[in-house]
């Protein structure tokens, strides 16, 4: 058996060493690669005594089966590590140009370990790995790190750099890349910080990688790519970004504004909106390798106290976690403290949503001026958030930033009283800006199910949910209604093991909204010779599901932590899912029953994964049992 | 009645005041406006989705509504 893909680096950097295996072909098609392998790699290789910031810890970078294929959308990369923020399992995904530079230079992945003595980057040089000495870099922000990096190894280098923020190991610390992508969630960039490293620099001659049937994946790339482009969703991601829809979002209730307590404002919908930001600030529009949507953002505020030098904008999590949660309309503040948080790297969804849960507390009382170093916390006070909180929390400032420097849960548990019920968390990470009670209700119950924490990206719900894809070859031809539980955890099955497909694969979501379960599968097989069917291809992404499961039940976690908070299941206070309940309880009873798992230990049962092969998880899990 | 579009449909609806025919639906109204077949389009009759079969009422506010998810 032989797959089309890369060795593995392994990286050290305690002893400075470095050393490269294949991993096998069976393995790779078992758990696709990406986020899947990455699961595999942890479960096998991590000490789960070690907590997340530990040397022993592991860090893992892992590109999918299709890196490096000239196709729209799949030039993310995996990043995987037990999380400083929520001690779960947990996999973060970047876009840009790193995949495609790792795979030029012959790697599918690099797993760390162990931590530098000084501050330290890894150059990988084509066919060369070393580790370097990064004093110089150390203390810089991403910007001036990115820069400095290009000036050294020349324009060809691509970076993974942290910034002050992963120095000081906050929690939610990201790592950037080229200043633009983000691998924002969980943590990351602190488990960098932890190791001493400050960048990963990749400089490879572009080539085309190896591929099982190089001529079928030409075909599937001209086929796919003008459908790709001529989708309606990529044409509004084009031509307003991510928050294209945000002001229809808002009117569904779908945004949450005040730290989840309203669920409609007109000027927010109508000032935050993506046309909005594109007749403003918007200067051209930015992609990453090979993308024929171009969704990113680069923007331009000429003026004002928020002015900003042209370079990357927000996205839709940025634009309502800066904006509507906070309670304020200012998309010039938006840009300014998106461009702050990428500069410190920072998760612009964590640092907004502990602010806003922070302004609530203050605005109750349960946050005085006295614990806050007497610095006030208004909603809306944007200079505040953007020059005093953002740098105290990456600098984990005594008081309030590092206070907010420990997110929204373990700084409500710090202060104590009921701050706990009105965050918006799962398993300790920020819910993202989607709300359940207006989104659809399915999203509750996926938030609950990532194996990550609070996260729409873990699965396909978020598009299977509002009708943006069917997928009739595997069963899923629902349309939805998005403020009942009909259907949902029936869907949520689907879902899981297509967002653990996707995650795995490091294909976008936007990108890959258009294709087909056989297209998916033969891309695969073309690329990679995995050799699929759609159910073999759907049985590896529950494999990942369940596995991913596993191992955070062996880290500590069951059932009762696929929990929301109140906050997030009080019914809507107004818009139109005001009122309106969510069954939580009874779809997540319902999941565990379709997906064949426990109600208390919230795995699957033994049966369930030996039959997905998971057999050391069913031995340590259910031992005895077959 | 007064009708406007929200996010992507601004450029296809813009915010206008309308006199129907007694009796005229959402379908209807959606109708009068060269809005791409792609979009699944959602009324918001002041302020609460409503079925595009029902019915207008006088003086409604309508919000016509792309449920394209992302961001």
């Amino acid at each position: 058996m032989h797959a089309f893909v890369e060795k593995i680096a392994h990286i050290d950097l305690g002893a400075g060493a470095v050393s490269s295996r294949e991993i096998p072909a069976q393995t790779w098609i078992s758990y696709i690669g990406g986020s899947g392998l990455a699961a595999r790699l942890f479960r096998d290789e991590a000490d789960f005594t070690a907590d997340a910031l530990d040397p022993r810890a592991l860090l893992i970078f892992l590109n999918g089966p299709l890196a490096g294929v000239r196709l729209s959308g799949a030039s993310r990369l995996c990043a995987a590590a037990r999380s400083p923020l929520t001690g779960a399992f947990a996999d973060s995904s970047c876009g840009g140009y790193f995949a495609p530079a790792l795979r030029h230079a012959g790697l599918g992945g690099l797993v760390f370990t162990g931590r530098a003595e000084t501050p330290s980057l890894l150059f990988i040089d084509n066919d060369s790995i070393q580790i370097q000495d990064a004093a110089f870099l150390w203390g810089k922000g991403i910007e001036e790190s990115t820069a400095l990096i290009r000036a050294k190894y020349g324009q060809r280098a691509r970076s993974l750099v942290i910034g002050p923020a992963g120095e000081n190991m906050v929690p939610f610390a990201g790592i950037m890349h080229e200043a633009h992508h983000a691998f924002g969630r969980c943590g990351m960039g602190a488990v960098m910080g932890s190791k001493n490293l400050k960048a990963i620099v990749a400089s490879a001659k572009p080539r085309d990688p190896e591929l099982a049937h190089p001529g079928r994946v030409r075909e599937l790339v001209k086929e796919l790519t003008p459908r790709i482009k001529d989708f309606v969703m990529s044409q509004v991601l084009h031509e307003y970004g991510s928050p294209g829809n945000l002001e229809g979002h808002m009117h569904s209730g779908d945004v949450p504004i005040r730290n989840w307590t309203s669920n409609f404002n007109e000027e927010m919908a109508e000032s935050l909106t993506g046309s909005t930001l594109t007749e403003t600030y918007l200067t051209r529009a930015g992609t990453c390798a090979y993308c024929a949507v171009a969704c990113k953002r680069i923007v331009k505020v000429d003026e004002g106290p928020f002015a900003v030098d042209e370079g990357p904008g927000p996205e839709y999590e940025t634009v309502a976690a800066f904006g509507s949660l906070l309670g304020s309309p200012d998309l010039a503040a938006v840009c300014k403290a998106n461009r702050v948080c990428n500069d410190l790297g920072m998760d612009t969804i964590t640092a907004g949503a502990t602010i806003a849960w922070a302004m609530e507390a203050f605005e109750r009382g349960d946050l005085t001026l006295e614990q806050t170093g007497g610095v006030s916390l208004e909603w809306a006070n944007m200079r505040t958030v953007i020059d005093t909180l953002l740098p105290a929390m990456a600098r984990r400032e005594e008081g309030i930033g590092a206070l907010l420097a420990m997110g929204s849960a373990a700084a409500a548990r710090a202060i104590g009283g009921g701050a706990i019920d009105y965050t918006a968390q799962c398993k300790g990470l920020e819910a993202p800006m989607h709300d359940p009670r207006g989104g659809g209700h399915g999203h509750a119950l996926a938030y609950a199910m990532s194996p990550r924490g609070a996260c729409h990206v873990s699965s396909a719900m978020h598009y299977m949910e509002t009708g943006a894809c069917n997928y009739p070859e595997i069963g899923f031809e629902f349309n939805l209604e998005a403020l009942t539980d009909e259907g949902k955890p029936e869907t949520m099955m689907l879902a899981a093991a297509m967002g653990c497909i996707e995650n795995s694969a490091c294909l976008c979501q936007y990108a890959d909204r258009t294709f087909t379960i056989p297209e998916i599968v033969e891309l695969f097989n073309a690329a990679a010779g995995y050799g699929y069917d759609a159910a073999a291809m759907v049985e590896a992404g529950y494999r990942v599901f369940h596995l991913k499961r596993c191992i955070n039940y062996l880290l500590g976690f069951t059932a009762g932590d696929d929990a929301l908070t109140p906050r997030m299941l009080e019914p809507a206070r107004d818009g139109d899912p005001a009122g309106i309940e969510i069954r939580f309880d009874d779809m997540k009873a319902r999941f565990y029953e379709l997906m064949d798992m426990d109600p208390e230990k919230g795995v699957a049962r033994a049966a369930r994964l030996r039959a997905l092969g998971l057999q050391d998880e069913a031995d340590a899990i259910w031992p005895g049992i077959s | 009645m007064r009708v406007k579009g929200a996010g992507p449909l601004r450029a296809h609806v813009p915010e206008s005041e309308l006199v129907l025919p007694a009796g005229s639906t959402l379908d209807a109204l959606v109708a009068r406006f060269s809005i791409p077949s792609e979009h699944p389009v959602v009324a918001m009759v002041d302020g609460k989705r409503s079925s595009l079969k029902n019915q207008l009422r006088d003086g409604s506010h309508v919000v016509l509504v792309t449920l394209l998810p992302g961001g």
